[in-house]
């Protein structure tokens, strides 16, 4: 490894600030052009000209944009962001990101599972009627908005058989794992657009290794179909797919606040919602940022599992 | 040549191999997984990976409320038959200490109710905005008194007197004792009214409490508080103290260790999630409540509730559409629970006396004929709801129920329109309550009928607050009240000195009479002023209120005896039967 790799990481890492930053000042932009008053919300028809007045200037609204940036960005290094209610915000963050994370833990290894289930296996037969089936229903999987996968989800599995619990809601003192069985429908809610998306690219990324010079070798020396498959084609096509699979977190994060939402998950998702809902700017500034890192961070990971797979990555800095 | 580049190609791939069969394992598990059904596979799947993730989440009481918490989840219906039986004994392991101190009402279970509330709430009552901590602040403190529907209940307050010229109140305490075992002492209101009072920590609230003198309280003795107001007021009680009079201990604000004097004791206060309530068993009225304790969960989806609802993972929902309302209709496992009008939203349109057109009374009567009630309440509130009369306050306290009912004269409309001149009307709308908009939209065709046509102008329902001076320069605009004492809302929303005067009524006249109203001491003597008021409302003012939307709420069959106070439902009557 050496010099051209860590230089490469290095660089790596400092896009993903420059990012990180990019994202900061968009997130910030458009929450501060969004329609709308937060103290007018709060005070609603309670709101007299003083008393808005003084809320604004509590919750710092009639300061500048650079001002308000600068203050939002300080607070959000030195750990002091606070909710509309006054409220810190971190401890909040850290409780609903670790359960979303665990949510997002489940959809991602049934992403995976669906990717690379449905894409290897219509890679293979790339053209024949198996691959025309499973291409249309991953054509439909990523056309149906998750939140109607939800609700068939709820209706069939939580209210019709009673299989599966509804909501996913949780009671005081217990995390997502006291009671796994909440997380099968919100995950599957999640991971079957992801998973479905995911699969068109592991397919490809399967057709194109199907030709690669060592495969083709592997397979005329004899090998045998699943031996080909697992150190011949995998090896291959495992950069592309890490790629892929860092591209659906985005469709995870995304998707997690509308379905976080629907189920009554305690998540990140739900508390960017109600965060939304009530112009809670510190909160939407955060978990918005929160979001935008787990998605660089996803793709930083899948770079690094592409670097480590692919020598000729490495060397060409 | 192709053996030897094999070889070769083997070889270099030695590290790839290795992922590449991590990820067929990856991959064989999943498929695995996915084959074995949903039931099992999160389970044993995330387990490993996760669990340090969440032990945060998970503190030292995770298994007794999770024993709890299956005790009345699993099988609701069966655990209350038993402790209705009085057989505390059939719950082995359930429920720790609670089911078998409790002899003389014995467990009563326990009542899940899923409310809108935020992650960020706090629990502090002087600052609370969502409707699951108002749950929660009803429950763990008492209030000097309360507005149950309709009346004014006696709760901390023994009574409360005014002097000859309402400038000063007696408020007297019963002999009440917070969770902590110390007494509700004068020296607790005053620090409450003291920190309602100040805008920066209440500023909700501290409307209510803006005319007590807080400097000049005086406590003759340990039971008793003298209140200096700042200008006369007849109507503290109703006006002030029935919206919002609970009593915090001197010091505190609230949050997750709140101790107060109510009915139930906080447990766990997990924002966001879930308030968790056990019984007081020292309440100090002595009528302990029947259920064992409450544990308010955020939902902040209607539907999810309803599903929460329907799937039995609560007993109550609190707030459920009116679509929804209506498919349950025929369910019989839940009940839907119109919160009565007295716990309603009345919808509006404001016209603007003050403004062309509605300057001219034809033009403001032409409007109340024109609107067809029935129709919207019908159409837009799914008929949960009752028509209005143009006057807040129904089915409340001095309500004027004497007015005759505006109905609707199509002809009589067109007719005064044309007189007026006016064939053309613009109104500003915003969704700011669900139905509003339907509602504008409906007031379109209505208006249609009676030759006028509406053009709405929608703006995005948290702008609608923004800017007073359109509010009050906007001849015509969609309007909503939470619903209460027509005084009250008279002394706040109109005259010359009224916070959100939308339609400009005022004048010499009106405001002597609202004043006589306000600073009237004698209570058979305000409650005539109360009805002259609301009549010369009825006559002159613009507002058009069209419904009262009752709050729509839904439960299992079995849970009995829910109250509410402002919209915010109360378990301390309340009863679980299977």
């Amino acid at each position: 490894m050496g010099g051209p790799l860590a230089r490469l990481l290095l660089r790596r890492m400092a896009a993903a600030i420059g990012v990180l930053w990019i994202a900061s000042v968009l997130l910030f932009s458009a929450v501060y052009v969004l329609p709308g008053d937060p103290a007018a919300r709060i005070l609603g028809n309670r709101a007299t000209p003083e008393t808005l007045a003084e809320l604004r200037a509590e919750l710092g609204l009639d300061r500048t944009y650079i001002e308000q940036y600068a203050g939002w960005i300080g607070d959000l290094f030195t750990g002091g962001a606070e909710s509309l209610a006054g409220q810190p915000v971190w401890p909040t963050l850290a409780e609903r990101g670790a359960n979303s994370l665990v949510l997002a833990g489940a959809a991602s290894l049934l992403v995976v599972a669906i990717a690379l289930a449905v894409g290897i296996y219509s890679g293979m037969r790339a053209g024949r009627p198996t691959d025309h089936a499973l291409s249309l229903g991953a054509v439909i999987g990523v056309s149906v908005p998750d939140f109607v996968i939800a609700g068939i989800l709820i209706a069939v599995f939580g209210l019709a058989l009673e299989w599966l619990p509804a909501v996913s809601v949780l009671t005081a003192g217990t995390g997502p794992l006291d009671r796994p069985e909440i997380l099968v429908l919100p995950a599957v809610a999640l991971a079957v657009p992801a998973g479905a998306w995911a699969s068109r690219y592991v397919r490809a990324a399967v057709v194109d290794a199907r030709t690669a010079p060592n495969v083709e070798a592997a397979r005329l020396a004899g090998l045998s179909r699943s031996r080909v498959l697992v150190r011949h084609l995998l090896p291959v096509a495992i950069g592309p797919i890490a790629q892929v699979v860092a591209a659906a977190t985005v469709f995870l994060v995304g998707g997690a606040v509308v379905v976080e939402q629907v189920f009554a998950y305690p998540g990140l998702g739900s508390l960017l919602a109600s965060a939304v809902g009530i112009k809670d700017v510190s909160v939407v500034l955060a978990t918005g940022m929160l979001m935008a890192a787990a998605v660089i961070v996803a793709f930083a990971v899948a770079d690094l599992v592409g670097l480590l797979t692919n020598p000729r990555l490495r060397r060409t800095p | 040549m192709t053996r030897f580049r094999n070889v070769r190609v083997s070889r270099r791939t030695s590290y790839p191999r290795a992922l590449s069969w991590v990820l067929a394992l990856v991959l064989l598990m999943a498929v695995g997984a996915c084959g074995e059904d949903q039931p099992s596979p999160s389970g044993e799947a995330e387990a490993p990976t996760t669990s340090a993730a969440t032990t945060t989440a998970a503190p030292a009481s995770t298994e007794a409320p999770s024993a709890a918490d299956e005790t009345s989840a699993g099988d609701g219906a069966a655990e209350t038959t038993a402790t209705t039986a009085g057989e505390s004994a059939t719950e082995p392991a359930s429920d720790d200490d609670e089911m078998v101190t409790d002899e003389p009402v014995s467990g009563g279970g326990w009542v899940r109710v899923g409310a809108l509330g935020a992650a960020t709430d706090s629990f502090n009552p002087f600052f609370a905005q969502s409707l699951s901590d108002y749950i929660g602040l009803w429950a763990v403190y008492d209030s000097l008194v309360w507005l149950v529907g309709a009346e004014v209940e006696y709760g901390l307050a023994e009574s409360v007197t005014p002097n000859e010229d309402g400038t000063e109140w007696t408020i007297v305490l019963k002999d009440a004792t917070f969770h902590d075992g110390s007494p509700v002492r004068p020296q607790d209101v005053v620090y409450t009214f003291t920190t309602m009072a100040d805008p920066a920590s209440a500023p909700f609230m501290s409307q209510f409490f803006f005319n007590i003198d807080v400097a000049n309280i005086s406590i003759p003795d340990d039971r008793t508080l003298v209140v200096p107001l700042h200008s006369p007021q007849g109507d503290f009680l109703e006006r002030n103290l029935a919206t919002v009079s609970l009593v915090v201990p001197e010091g505190s604000i609230g949050g997750p260790g709140a101790v107060g004097s109510g009915p139930f004791k906080l447990e766990a206060y997990e924002p966001g999630k879930s308030i968790r309530l056990v019984r007081n068993e020292d309440y100090w009225t002595g009528m302990l409540p029947a259920l064992d304790g409450i544990e308010v969960i955020v939902i902040n989806d209607a539907n999810a509730r309803l599903n929460a609802l329907k799937a039995g993972e609560i007993e109550f929902a609190a707030g459920i559409t009116p679509s929804a309302a209506l498919a349950e209709a025929d369910n019989p496992d839940i009940v839907v629970l119109p919160a009565g009008v007295a716990n309603s939203t009345a919808h509006s349109f404001a016209a603007n006396t003050t403004l062309p057109p509605f300057d001219n009374p034809d033009a403001v009567r032409a409007l109340k004929l024109a609107v067809d009630r029935e129709a919207l309440v019908r159409t837009v509130l799914f008929g949960f709801g009752e028509v209005g009369n143009d006057i807040v306050g129904k089915g409340l306290p001095g309500y004027n129920d004497s007015l005759p009912q505006i109905g609707r004269d199509v002809e009589e409309a067109r007719r005064l329109f044309e007189a007026a001149g006016v064939t053309e009307l613009h109104m500003l709308t915003s969704e700011v309550v669900p139905g509003t908009l339907a509602a504008a939209e409906l007031l379109v065709q209505q208006l249609a009928e009676a030759g006028v046509t509406l053009t709405l102008e929608e703006i995005p329902p948290d702008q609608f607050y923004v800017d007073f001076m359109r509010l009050f320069t906007t001849p015509l605009q969609s309007a909503y009240w939470t619903n209460r004492p027509a005084a009250t809302q008279a002394a706040m929303m109109t005259g010359s000195m009224g916070g959100f005067n939308l339609t400009g009524i005022a004048g010499p006249e009106y405001d002597a009479l609202l004043g006589a109203l306000i600073a009237e001491v004698d209570s058979e003597r305000r409650g005539q002023l109360g009805l002259e008021v609301q009549e010369f409302l009825y006559h002159n003012d613009g507002m058009v209120v069209w419904a009262f939307q009752e709050d729509l709420n839904a439960a299992v069959s079995g849970l009995k005896g829910v109250t509410y106070s402002q919209s915010a439902p109360r378990f301390h009557l309340a009863t679980l039967e299977g």
